[in-house]
């Protein structure tokens, strides 16, 4: 192959050397130049930022030295140069190709798009050719799509929208709404960061959402912020977005905001984040019902994990449970306990909230505490765990008389070798001669 | 708006021409941050030994 150098450096290619190539193989050329471009012009915009760093930071240590002020000024100068001269000629090898856009279009690649684009310079027809309009309008749903996920940006959707002047009975379908309106939504939720409603307001002007659909990507903004990871900040701003919105308290009332608070109520409390909690519940106002249910079962929860401890007294005071509520919540927990063994956190849940005799003395209570001995007894050691708590468990002679319990107990006396635990067995599993 | 069709193996030949010859002044621009750097750091030595003597002339 023939080759020589222009003055720039660049190789030219002898005419008589190329070879014609079929349209499939002209387009996959076309995306392998634009590939190159674009990756080139990515590089050279990393470097110009990498190389402008190192120069401020050098431009700080000059100490009034003029010279180096100068030969940095000077570097900078050639830096500019460098880059508009090598973006220039990359811009004149661009292929342009009404194909590649399309290409580009339809793969929501928008740096590419806007390479192409830019030298392709459109009439105003061919923009609203429909199979352009149809792949500027599959890049659109991408591009909100990405920012719906991001930051909740227009600006790219935007572009897209005017540079290929996109109708509204194209926009207006119900694919677009719907990825603008998630936009729209995590606009709201992301506003807390950019401090302002500029996103916000320049999808809103563009699309025109009716008073339900901003609702709506209200409520998604909300269970956003309120699940996965908790915001704060947003939940700080909620009256601002809300006047913003020109919405009233009532809007929270909706059925489907309730739930979604008492959904995070409840996650708040069950990951011990009262603070958090007591935050969804006036902001939000949620009803004493809702917040009695997240109560108890939070609760429950807190007590079956064998913590009866400060955080079960706040959930009680928190969610107003009266005597009975944390009573159910108690009597489910026990003899979950009871069953695992666990005869110490028992202990303490019931030395915290007593329970009557009549229920402990049921049998599910009795059959749950059995499963427990039978557990405990036989594990090596398990005695210790038993001994020191099995006074205050009113566990039945019917059971500690029962064959299983016996058996067990009877094993575990022969391997004890401590002279007061031998007695204390024996007396407590009824082993006396 | 069409382009010839042999014209894009020249556009690939003549964009890596243009890295080629981006690369290089990048390269050169580097090394010209470089020795502004080296020419900083020795004006601080010298200072610093200038400052150094000076205080021993004077005990």
């Amino acid at each position: 192959m023939s080759q020589e150098e222009n003055l720039s450096g660049q190789e030219i290619l002898a005419p008589e050397s190329l070879e014609a190539i079929s349209p499939g193989q002209e387009s996959e050329e076309e995306v392998k130049v634009i590939d190159v471009i674009t990756e080139l012009e990515g590089k050279v915009f990393d470097n110009a930022g990498e190389n402008r760093k190192s120069l401020d930071a050098l431009a700080n240590e000059v100490d009034g030295d003029r010279e180096l002020s100068l030969s940095i000024e000077q570097i900078l100068q050639e830096q500019e140069v460098l880059v508009a001269e090598t973006t220039a000629s990359l811009d004149k090898e661009v292929p342009v190709s009404k194909d590649s856009l399309l290409d580009f279009l339809q793969a929501g690649d928008l740096d590419k798009v806007w390479i192409v684009f830019d030298q392709l310079d459109l009439s105003l027809e061919e923009l609203s050719s429909p199979e352009i309009q149809q792949a500027a309008r599959a890049c659109l749903v991408m591009s909100l799509e990405d920012s719906a996920g991001y930051k909740g940006e227009s600006f790219n959707a935007l572009r897209i929208m005017e540079n290929f002047r996109m109708s509204a009975d194209v926009v207006n379908v119900p694919e677009v709404r719907q990825a603008a309106s998630a936009c729209l939504a995590r606009s709201l939720e992301m506003k807390w960061a950019d401090h302002s409603f500029v996103q916000f307001d320049d999808l809103n002007k563009k699309f025109e959402f009716s008073r339900d659909e901003i609702v709506e990507a209200f409520r998604k903004s909300l269970e956003n912020a309120l699940s996965q990871t908790y915001n704060d900040l947003y939940m700080r701003t909620l009256d601002e977005i809300m006047q913003k919105l020109e919405f009233s308290e009532d809007v929270l009332k909706s059925a489907e905001i309730q739930k979604t608070g008492e959904e995070a109520f409840s996650k708040m409390l069950a990951s011990r984040n009262e603070q958090r909690a007591v935050g969804i519940k006036d902001k939000l106002h949620l009803s004493d019902e809702a917040v009695k249910k997240a109560g108890k079962l939070a609760l429950y929860n807190t007590l079956a994990d064998g913590d009866y401890n400060l955080f079960s007294y706040n959930i009680i005071k928190l969610c107003n449970l009266s005597q009975t509520e944390v009573q159910d919540s108690v009597k489910r927990a026990v003899p979950g306990l009871l069953a695992e063994g666990r005869f110490k956190d028992v202990q303490g849940v019931l030395k915290s909230y007593p329970l009557d005799d009549e229920y402990m003395n049921s049998l599910f209570v009795q059959q749950s505490a059995k499963s427990g001995l039978i557990t405990r007894l036989r594990e090596f050691n398990g005695m210790n765990n038993i001994l020191p708590y099995l006074e205050g468990l009113q566990v039945s002679d019917e059971i500690i008389d029962s064959p299983e319990v016996q058996n067990l107990a009877k094993e575990a006396l022969s391997r004890e070798t401590d002279g007061i635990n031998i007695v204390r067995i024996k007396e407590a599993f009824h082993l006396v001669a | 708006m069409s382009e010839p069709k042999t014209s894009l193996k020249q556009k690939m030949l003549n964009v890596l021409g243009v890295k080629k010859v981006y690369e290089e002044k990048n390269d050169a621009l580097k090394k010209k941050i470089k020795d502004v750097k080296f020419r900083i750091e020795k004006k601080k030595k010298d200072t610093k030994i200038a400052e150094t003597l000076d205080l021993i002339s004077k005990l």
